[in-house]
């Protein structure tokens, strides 16, 4: 989308349109395009993030996270620059990594004070625990003392979740859909799940993390993207109940207030280009989907779901700020900059 | 004056560089069910997408849809074959692109008749077995985790269709899909067998060249007659050709449906 120059295409338009007998004719093309809804509906910026793409590249724009100081950082698979810190106006701040080239899942902790990062790579079967100025403390790498793999390459981790004792949970949603509990030195606890089409089982456990929403019984909330589902399981690895959200691929979920994100990467038969983003209320109901058709609930629970105007590409991760403004980090999107949604 | 006017409208202009603008984004292709793509009777088509102030328009002669064509305003009842196009339309968006459905009017409904295939489907794209080659169901490009389709990788297939009861017939019809990105290719020659001598052939010369991500139809006609056993013999090409990345490799056949006329 080039924005800019549509702007001054429609300008020219506009001032053509002076000697046309309506003016406000000449207004129209300014009404700007409200996604969403119900209590979360969004004004967007496309523009947000975009850089200079010869000194600050970026290939799939997989997660994003804001940190303590109220930045908002930024993973890409492009090994110039893997992490992209922004402030919440897109103003580039700094940028550093360079090893990770399979950079896919971003988990921000705070322990004791300081910030953290998880890293979840793809390329390297192993999540690598940062600082935020990308010094590596901790690298959680293929478990091979689970017992259920047999090489490295069969370990595609894809998401972490870190809980309030420390104790780590990294999703294996490209490789056996396995989800591994380390404590905090990274000792492995327990392993559960696995690829299957049953409740407690996952087909693409991209997402997961830690449901506090209870605040004395936190459990993990865990995305079946192919199943268009977010499971529930208690932090020991029980299967306790599912949400299921047809025709809504979701990537991971990411809970701030008592709603749920998820950016939803494609949508109806899972064409390409069809994505949206999700957003679940306290209930665990689809209540908004920008990009997306209204949602819909009858007694067989959500009518399937699809895309209604084309913002969107793939979104694959929503960061959401603490004005409830909202992030969308893209894969596969023409190398384009995260996009930002204003709520309104 | 005049420049004052100008300037005033300049106004807005500025100001809405926040914000992307309506006129900026287009709306998605509508949703386009159909009860079934394949008929004897009639077929109802319904079209759909949610969004305030949209007109869905189609045409069913498989041309493209302008603003002028029939607006969409409930569920359509079909009695011929089809080429349905529709596409959505909105006084602030740009219009969407357009989605296409063919629906076939067939004569014989066969889902009594019994299948057999000389090869087995591969492990991941078994579909419904043979059966689901005379259910009456077509697939779809979405073809992961799609039940109607069964995929192979082999030099020849033979399917021989057992009819419930004889029935006259002049054409064979073969489903096939084409989504060359995904290694998947049309079939390059039909020949249909009764008893052992040849009834129909086809040639389909584009299987090599074509570039297309389609649900595809095929038809052989066949010497008009009676027969209650046909035996359909399917050649892949030979090989996926050199201007695709899989040059010299088998290439994948997808099957979804037989039909006859």
């Amino acid at each position: 989308m080039q924005r800019r120059g549509f702007i001054k295409q429609t300008g020219l338009t506009a001032l053509g349109l002076v000697a046309a007998p309506s003016a406000l004719a000449a207004l129209q093309p300014y009404k700007d395009l409200v996604i969403g809804h119900g209590t979360h509906r969004y004004k967007i910026d496309m523009d947000w993030g975009a850089l200079d793409s010869s000194k600050y590249p970026v290939n799939d724009c997989h997660e994003m996270v804001q940190d303590s100081k109220g930045r908002i950082v930024l993973l890409t698979n492009h090994t110039q620059n893997n992490v992209i810190i922004y402030d919440t106006s897109g103003k580039l701040i700094e940028t550093w990594g360079t090893e990770f080239p399979g950079a896919h899942g971003l988990t921000l902790n705070v322990e004791n004070g300081e910030d953290f990062l998880y890293i979840s790579d793809n390329a390297r079967h192993e999540v690598i625990k940062t600082t935020l100025e990308g010094q590596i403390v901790q690298v959680f790498p293929y478990p091979a003392d689970s017992g259920k793999y047999e090489k490295p390459e069969q370990y595609i981790p894809t998401e972490t979740a870190v809980a309030a004792n420390g104790d780590v949970y990294v999703a294996d949603g490209y490789g056996l859909q396995y989800i591994m509990h380390y404590n905090a030195k990274g000792e492995l606890l327990n392993v559960f799940g696995g690829r299957g089409a049953t409740d407690a089982h996952f087909n693409n456990a991209h997402g997961i993390c830690i449901d506090n929403r209870d605040a004395n019984n936190p459990s993990l909330l865990i995305t079946a993207r192919q199943q268009n589902s977010l499971k529930r399981f208690s932090m020991d690895g029980k299967y306790l109940e599912r949400y299921d959200f047809p025709g809504a691929f979701i990537c991971r979920p990411v809970i701030q207030g008592n709603q749920v994100y998820l950016a939803t990467i494609w949508s109806g038969d899972g064409s390409e280009g069809t994505g949206f983003v999700s957003i679940l209320d306290e209930k665990n109901r689809l209540v908004s989907a920008p990009g997306g058709c209204r949602p819909h609930y009858t007694d067989k629970g959500l009518t399937p779901m699809y895309q209604t105007v084309k913002v969107f590409q793939h979104p694959h991760d929503v960061c959401v700020d603490q004005d409830e403004n909202l992030y969308v980090a893209q894969w596969n999107a023409g190398k384009t900059y995260p996009i930002k949604l204003i709520r309104q | 004056m005049r420049s004052v006017f100008v300037f005033l409208l300049m106004i807005p202009l500025v100001y809405g560089q926040q914000f992307n603008a309506m006129s900026e984004f287009g709306l998605a292709p509508p949703q386009l069910w159909a009860s079934s793509q394949l008929f004897t009777d009639s077929v109802q088509v319904q079209l759909q997408l949610d969004y305030p102030d949209v007109q869905i328009r189609y045409r069913t002669d498989g041309q493209e849809v302008t603003e002028s064509d029939a607006l969409y305003n409930g569920p359509l009842t079909l009695t011929q074959s089809s080429q349905i196009m529709a596409k959505a339309f909105h006084p602030e968006l740009q219009s969407s692109d357009y989605v296409s459905m063919t629906v076939d009017k067939i004569r014989y409904d066969i889902r009594t008749a019994i299948i057999q295939t000389s090869e087995r489907p591969h492990e991941s794209y078994k579909g419904l077995g043979p059966s689901g080659l005379v259910d009456l169901k077509r697939g779809s490009t979405a073809f992961r985790g799609n039940s109607a389709w069964m995929g192979f990788q082999t030099d020849s297939l033979q399917l021989i269709l057992r009819l419930k009861s004889p029935l006259e017939i002049e054409e064979v019809k073969v489903g096939f899909l084409e989504d060359q990105g995904s290694w998947i290719f049309g079939p390059s020659h039909i020949v249909v067998f009764h008893k052992g001598d040849a009834v129909g052939a086809v040639l389909y010369k584009e299987a090599a060249s074509s570039q297309a991500k389609e649900v595809a139809l095929i038809s052989i006609p066949i010497e008009k007659g009676t027969y209650t056993e046909l035996s359909i013999l399917i050649q892949p090409l030979a090989s996926i050709p050199d201007w695709h990345d899989g040059a010299g490799t088998t290439p994948w056949l997808f099957l979804d449906e037989i039909l006859i006329n």
